[in-house]
């Protein structure tokens, strides 16, 4: 029984001092709506005209027909060499982004039923760039290869067709709808950690700490105490990036609330967890907030799959994405935002966040210092 | 009871051990003074008491509880102030007690009657719903020992309580505190000032980690009676170089200002036929009654020989002039007043002290002096360049020692001595000059190449001083210079002080030491933002002898013009 008036007198205090202190509602409410800002128009993935180079080694209509419409699309800037080592050149010196060679019997052996395979020549020193140029050049690609056959089916139908529209490959998978969901990810990470840490490390700097380690409360009642409100302020948090992205964004908002509210609090449960760890080492507000800033932005901005494609990243850097809960958030949010609740995925990811909530949350109670 | 066997605490990374073989006993039914300056071990000795550090050897036990193994035993019957009161700054007074009497698991049916009680005890019953922040703090200090006293607790362990706040306020706190103190109770109450130990029941002296004393404060002192005298009616201006000389002589421990007296302690008792003419040089001397601080001292081996006025003292630069002008300095943030139409003017040589405790605005004061803070409306002059006008120039004529350590722990002695060379634009050759002068004469040689942060505290504080005086400044301003080091460091910080001030350099000196008061030739006392006197210490305590304290210290002239200011505020 005393345990848990304790435990509410430690609630009740950190949720009088929130609204006491603006700075809490700021990290809360302010810094979300500022960074869904940034990442909704200040940060856009999309590439138009990227200038590449294309070399026609045959000069079959075939080959030409495909120069052609990479000419008129949008994402490109053609630029015609004569021979594959001056493209390479142009490609080494930075003229050009991606090479394209047509290689010179690529139209006999598509005459003779072969498969006429066209080169890519990509920039290697900028894997993601030359992953997005890649993916335009095979949309494509496939867009030029389906309109061939339909003309060689109905022959002297006329060849202009619309390239945008019928873009069969979804260039959108890095862009807007997708990345303000998973920017929520980032958001919450980083007001979990922030909130939580900055607060405790607040408590010791006063030295209200320990006036209260002082007193009969226990580390537990104190570090789930603390927990509990900076939870519930990440849950509004949560809701109001919801509601930005909705609304203001226009981002489809296929599933349910419950959902959302489900694997934001699973997340955020990690997220707080961790802020109470970092606290319990650093005793000292502005290196509680660069440390909860490094250690929740970075890896959630680089390895959790909003801007970075985790398969495009190399095995051991795919292996470490594992151990971070934003993986697995991330993927619920972008099923939760464009496809709705697929319980038998959402349920998947949610079970490993658990486990990496446990592990944290048992860290951050054990770590929890209950002397000085 | 709370027994110490054979204590000692030793931090990770630190040479010394915090606490070295502490053996002490600490009986109930009275206040128990833990005494010493910083660094002394008083914090981790309360530490260890409340189970928020454990011993590295030895045993805390507190009425028969292993105070690191039974620690929630010990602390369900504590009561604990740390420094800084441990208040939550955001939460009102009644919100902070509320928290508390949870915390401590005061029973909910109990807390509305004991609440009342104490709200009437520390006078705070009309400020229920106001902010801890908002709370003075005097205030502030009550609220604190409220919030430990929630429980009526057998133990009340309290962090340095009196530091900092005006002496009126410590006066009450003192007598609150005593009022608790049953014949079951233990109250433990550790200071740093030394006139505060001679109130308590029983004291502990800690130095560096070493109890130097255990006993009732009289003890102490009682060796001393009969050895300490009064040099009377010293004129102001012999009265630095005749405390050089007196400390000079064999068979002087110790001699300090006080006021137009010198006070002095001899090594062996006082005689009242030779004495007056074979070694006061035929002064009217009386005896006097021996204070903590001269136990202390003598504990230590003496105070420092002061060696630096042996020499010959500089040409003295004659001159009435007024180097140091403040002239009717406000300072508002908002609509709260920090200082309020402050004036004051220091000579060449004079020894100028602001008296007053924390948030009174001494530091506002010191800031607009120093060109830190622009005046809201005033002004300040260093030898006569308004700081209004060309701050730059005028803060080039001053020397600025700040109350915290504030030179570069990462940089060496010397480096540090080169980097203010350079802020304050000396040649290179004048620099070499000063850097040596500053090595030798605050015996920094042997540390030239140590870094500035690894030095002893006492170290520190010579290197900061000599960085403020490389330039050889006409002003020096010394915010809080000596609170909380030991009285010999203290001791030998006033010498080289008083040296400047021997070679014409005015100085002005923050304090809220009382007996550091009386090393100044004029003190303003500083409250609420107002000076509410000035004077020189002997004016000052003329000024409010009564029937009753015919004598008063300091202190006592303090309290008195505090109640008559707020008084006069209330009329």
């Amino acid at each position: 029984m005393r345990t848990w008036e304790r435990l509410w007198a430690i609630v009740w205090k950190e949720w009088l001092q929130v609204f006491r202190d603006p700075s809490a509602l700021l990290i809360a409410f302010v810094f979300p709506a500022v960074m869904l800002f940034l990442f909704g128009y200040g940060l856009s993935l999309d590439a138009t005209n990227v200038r590449i180079g294309v070399v026609l080694e045959d000069d079959a209509p075939l080959a030409r027909s495909f120069y052609r419409s990479l000419n008129a699309s949008r994402y490109f800037d053609v630029q015609y060499y004569s021979s594959r080592l001056e493209a390479e050149r142009a490609l080494r010196d930075e003229e050009t982004r991606a090479a394209v060679v047509v290689p010179n019997d690529f139209s006999s052996r598509v005459a003779h039923g072969e498969l006429g395979a066209i080169q890519i020549l990509a920039d290697g020193a900028e894997t993601n760039l030359a992953l997005i140029v890649e993916n335009y050049l095979r949309a494509a690609f496939a867009k030029w290869t389906s309109l061939q056959m339909r003309e060689r089916g109905a022959a002297g139908l006329s060849s202009k067709v619309d390239l945008e529209t019928k873009t069969v490959y979804n260039a959108a998978q890095i862009t807007r709808y997708s990345l303000i969901p998973g920017s929520i990810a980032i958001i919450l990470a980083m007001i979990g950690a922030l909130l939580t840490c900055l607060v405790v490390a607040r408590e010791w700097e006063r030295g209200t700490m320990e006036a209260t380690m002082a007193t009969s409360v226990g580390k537990v009642e104190m570090f789930v105490g603390k927990m509990i409100p900076y939870f519930l302020l990440g849950i509004a948090a949560a809701l109001g990036a919801a509601a930005l992205s909705r609304y203001l964004f226009d981002v489809p908002f296929h599933g349910s609330t419950a959902a959302y509210l489900l694997t934001s609090g699973v997340f955020l449960l990690v997220a707080t967890s961790q802020g109470v760890l970092i606290s319990s080492t650093c005793r000292d507000q502005s290196v509680a907030a660069q440390i909860a800033v490094v250690s929740s932005f970075l890896p959630n901005f680089l390895l959790s799959g909003v801007i970075f494609e985790i398969d495009a990243m190399p095995k051991i850097v795919q292996g470490i994405t594992y151990i971070f809960p934003a993986r697995y958030y991330v993927v619920c949010l972008q099923t939760i935002f464009m496809a709705g609740d697929v319980w038998p995925l959402l349920l998947n990811q949610i079970g490993f966040m658990s486990i990496i909530g446990a592990v944290v949350f048992i860290a951050a109670v054990v770590k929890t210092p209950t002397r000085l | 009871m709370i027994v110490f066997e054979n204590v000692t605490k030793l931090f990770p990374n630190s040479a010394r051990p915090a606490l070295d073989s502490i053996s002490a006993t600490l009986k109930p039914g009275k206040i128990t003074g833990l005494v010493g300056p910083d660094g002394a071990g008083k914090t981790t000795a309360l530490r260890l008491i409340a189970g928020l550090l454990t011993p590295t050897s030895g045993r805390v036990t507190a009425f028969g509880y292993d105070a690191a193994k039974e620690t929630k035993r010990v602390r369900e019957m504590m009561g604990y102030m740390p420094q800084k009161f441990g208040l939550y700054e955001d939460l009102t007074v009644m919100e902070n007690l509320n928290l508390y009497a949870k915390l401590r698991n005061l029973p909910r049916g109990r807390r509305k009657a004991r609440f009342d009680e104490l709200l009437e005890f520390t006078n705070l019953t009309r400020f229920t719903k106001r902010l801890a922040r908002r709370l003075s703090g005097g205030m502030k200090q009550k609220l604190g020992l409220a919030c430990a006293l929630i429980t009526t607790p057998r133990l009340l362990v309290l962090d340095e309580p009196g530091v900092g706040v005006d002496p009126l306020s410590r006066r009450e706190l003192w007598r609150m505190v005593n009022e608790q103190v049953t014949d079951e109770t233990v109250v433990i109450w550790s200071t740093a000032y030394l006139d505060e130990a001679e109130l308590c029941d029983e004291t502990f002296l800690l130095n560096e980690g070493r109890l130097l004393f255990a006993g009732a404060p009289k003890e102490l002192t009682r060796d001393m009676s009969g050895r300490v005298a009064r040099v009377l009616d010293v004129e102001p201006a012999r009265r630095r170089d005749a405390v050089g000389a007196l400390s000079r002589k064999e068979e002087i421990v110790d001699a300090t200002i006080q006021g137009s007296s010198i006070r002095v302690t001899l090594r062996r008792a006082f005689d009242p036929v030779h004495d007056p003419q074979h070694l006061f040089g035929g002064r009217k001397v009386e005896l006097a009654v021996p204070r903590f601080e001269d136990g202390f001292i003598e504990r230590l081996g003496g105070a420092p020989k002061d060696v630096s006025l042996e020499e010959e003292p500089p040409a003295r630069k004659e001159s009435q002039e007024y180097v140091v002008v403040a002239d009717g300095l406000t300072k508002r943030f908002g609509d709260f007043t920090a200082a309020s139409d402050v004036s004051f003017r220091i000579k060449r040589g004079e020894i100028f002290g602001l008296l007053g405790p924390n948030g009174a605005g001494k530091s506002t004061t010191f800031k607009m002096l120093c060109g830190l803070l622009r005046p809201t409306s005033g002004d300040g002059y260093v030898g006569g360049v308004s700081l209004r006008k060309a701050p730059g120039a005028a803060r080039s004529r001053l020397g600025y020692m700040a109350q915290k350590f504030s030179l570069y722990s990462d940089l060496t002695v010397r480096q540090n001595l080169v980097f203010y060379s350079d802020l304050y634009g000396l040649s290179a050759s004048a620099r070499e000059t000063a850097i040596a002068r500053a090595l030798d004469d605050y015996g920094l040689r042997p540390f030239e190449r140590s870094k500035a942060g690894s030095l002893p505290l006492g170290y520190k504080q010579r290197l900061a001083l000599a960085t403020a005086t490389v330039h050889e400044p006409d002003a020096l301003f010394l915010d809080e210079p000596t609170s909380g080091v030991d009285p010999i460091a203290r001791r030998e910080f006033w010498n080289r002080v008083n040296r400047f001030a021997a070679q014409g350099v005015a100085v002005l000196v923050t304090t809220h030491f009382m007996d550091e008061a009386e090393y100044c030739d004029r003190l303003a006392l500083i409250l609420d933002g107002h000076k509410i006197a000035e004077g020189t210490p002997d004016e000052l305590k003329a000024s409010s002898a009564t029937s009753e304290t015919p004598d008063p210290t300091l202190e006592d002239a303090f309290i008195r013009l505090i109640k008559q200011s707020r008084e006069g505020a209330a009329l």
